[in-house]
């Protein structure tokens, strides 16, 4: 296999590029990311188009730039799920089961229904628009609860426990909506239920027993199970983000006593995989698409608020929530961005092949242009809507009184939260 | 004249200026003096880990500034109590200096290109708009 060190240099500048915009603008690196794959992707087209230098300009990814891709996404997944602490779910579990399924499943519906009969895009394509638009942002909410505290509350512990529940409604539908119905799903269902209601304790012994050994055999392990649950959703025409989240779900005890490991973890992650994954996202969105698919962008963005809306605020009022309280809810469970990403890629990668052997995918180009815009802009508008007009009101959380060092004030907790912070109260009513 | 002064600092050397002048100002008029750094994280990211990653090597970065201002302080005689929160720095800077009942912002001035103030804005620019109290910038 020719190792294409100058595309990997390409790349990898363009991941470098991305971090420095990131830095100086204070941006999400993730988002810069997509937006510089956006530009560099489009930049190559044209200088191909014009033939400039009369060279072939192209920065197509190659199988080696798809796989660690595709293995980016995985361990997002992967670790997406395992941030969720179990104990938050099951105390919380009526409401959050609640909001959390009523925020999948309103845009779900609601973006297939639109997408099927009023743009007229075909099944397949529709249901990944749906399955596109029912995200919910963990990270930008929780980004949002850090900054306020509200993460220290009943009220965004409980947000955060429904922003999982979403995000698992979300990759059990491309999981489920895909896949061959045959004996090789059967196998992967019998596999993955057995590894997942092993897999808690036999990897909490693993690591007691391994996870001081310099070649990371726990984390090897971890790759073992990830690599065969997603070898076996594949094959079964299902998708590999799916067990990956699930297996995410159920170590996440584990991982919670194991910090060293996952920070471990997320330096390979974010140097190494997710700036593939991401900038492969934006370079396949093409400019010309959003033009013409500008009226689409902005109905498909106001069909995801509002069947987020109609899901998620009469429920909130139900569970009591102020009026404040739960506008703000709403607008933060409408936002997306990676699992949005991920499941649109899912579509333009996917597909089926016909008899001369040719792959149809989900969905074409344009489609695919047109949802990542929709999904970026879901992870901005109604994140600015929600600070600017529903933020309740409450202080900046004092982080830390900070005296000399040798009268030294109290020091943060194990997981980094502040230690003496100003816990702000719940806000809930009643 | 000014009783309680709040100085902004984020280790940048406009900040540092702003601290010296903050600090001979406390000095001079034997008014309390407060260090107030803010933590920012972006609000549209794609993972968890990238919020954790950015608000604890920042809290640790501003822990380390926020002792040198201290010790700083000590060393000209000032007592200077020193706090972190989190949020948009003008927005926390204002909301502080009001809970606080500060009588004087003291901030430094970075000298953004046009481009980046265009794009960005200016702290000290939104600080002073905002601020319930006088401000000072220092350049």
């Amino acid at each position: 296999m020719e190792i294409g060190w100058g595309i990997a240099t390409v790349w990898m500048g363009l991941a470098l590029l991305a971090s420095f915009i990131s830095i100086r603008f204070k941006l999400s690196v993730a988002l810069v990311e997509i937006l510089v794959g956006a530009a560099a992707g489009n930049i190559a087209l044209l200088l191909n188009q014009n033939h400039v230098f009369g060279l072939h300009w192209s920065l197509e990814s190659n199988e080696w730039i798809k796989f660690l891709a595709g293995f980016g996404s995985i361990l997002l997944t992967f670790m997406a799920g395992a941030e969720i602490e179990p104990s938050i779910l099951r105390r919380f579990f009526k409401e959050s089961l609640s909001i959390g399924v009523a925020s999948f499943a309103a845009p779900f519906i609601g973006a297939i229904l639109y997408a099927r009969y009023i743009s007229g895009w075909d099944w397949s394509a529709a249901m990944i628009c749906g399955i596109a638009l029912s995200t919910t942002s963990v990270a930008v909410v929780y980004a949002v609860m850090i900054e306020t505290g509200l993460n220290e509350t009943d009220f965004g512990k409980l947000i955060l426990a429904a922003c999982f529940i979403t995000d698992l409604g979300t990759v059990l539908a491309l999981g489920a909506c895909f896949a061959n119905y045959d004996w090789r799903l059967l196998v992967f269902a019998v596999v993955a239920a057995v590894v997942l209601w092993l897999a808690p304790g036999f990897v909490r012994w693993f690591f007691t027993r391994f996870s001081t050994h310099v070649s990371e055999p726990g984390v090897k392990m971890v790759f073992f199970i990830l690599f065969g649950l997603g070898a076996l959703a594949t094959m079964s025409n299902s998708e590999a983000v799916l067990p990956a989240y699930m297996v995410g779900l159920a170590l996440a005890g584990v991982f919670a006593h194991q910090r060293d490991t996952i920070r471990r973890l997320r330096t390979t992650v974010f140097a190494f995989l997710t700036p593939f994954y991401f900038l492969n996202a934006g370079m396949k969105v093409h400019a010309a698409a959003l033009w013409s698919g500008l009226g689409l962008i902005v109905i498909l963005l106001a069909v995801k608020l509002v069947t987020k809306m109609v899901g998620v605020w009469p429920l909130t009022r139900m569970f009591r929530f102020g009026i404040r309280e739960s506008n703000y809810t709403t607008l933060l469970m409408s936002t997306g961005l990676t699992f949005g990403t991920i499941s649109a890629l899912f579509g333009l990668t996917h597909g089926y092949t016909d008899a001369s052997g040719k792959l149809h995918t989900y969905i074409n180009q344009e489609q695919y242009s047109i949802l990542v815009t929709v999904v970026i802009a879901s992870a901005i508008v109604p994140t600015l809507i929600a600070q600017k007009w529903f933020k309740p009101d409450l202080e900046p959380v004092i982080a830390l009184d900070v005296a000399p060092s040798s009268s030294m004030g109290p020091a943060p907790g194990a997981d980094g939260a502040p230690a003496g912070a100003t816990r702000p109260a719940s806000i809930r009513e009643g | 004249m000014f009783t309680k002064i709040l100085v902004a600092i984020d280790g940048s050397p406009a900040s540092e200026k702003a601290l010296a002048a903050a600090v001979d100002l406390a000095a001079n008029s034997r008014a309390e003096l407060i260090a107030l750094g803010v933590v920012e994280v972006p609000e549209v990211v794609g993972m968890i880990d990238e919020v954790d990653e950015i608000r604890q090597g920042t809290e640790a970065y501003l822990r380390q500034i926020n002792e040198a201002a201290v010790n700083y302080a000590r060393s000209r005689g000032v007592v200077l109590r020193s706090v972190l929160v989190r949020g948009h720095a003008a927005e926390a800077i204002v909301k502080y200096a009001e809970s606080e009942g500060v009588n004087l912002i003291v901030v430094g001035q970075r000298g953004h290109s046009r481009i980046a103030r265009f794009l960005l804005g200016s702290t000290s620019d939104r600080v002073s708009e905002h601020s319930p109290c006088s401000v000072m910038i220092v350049k």
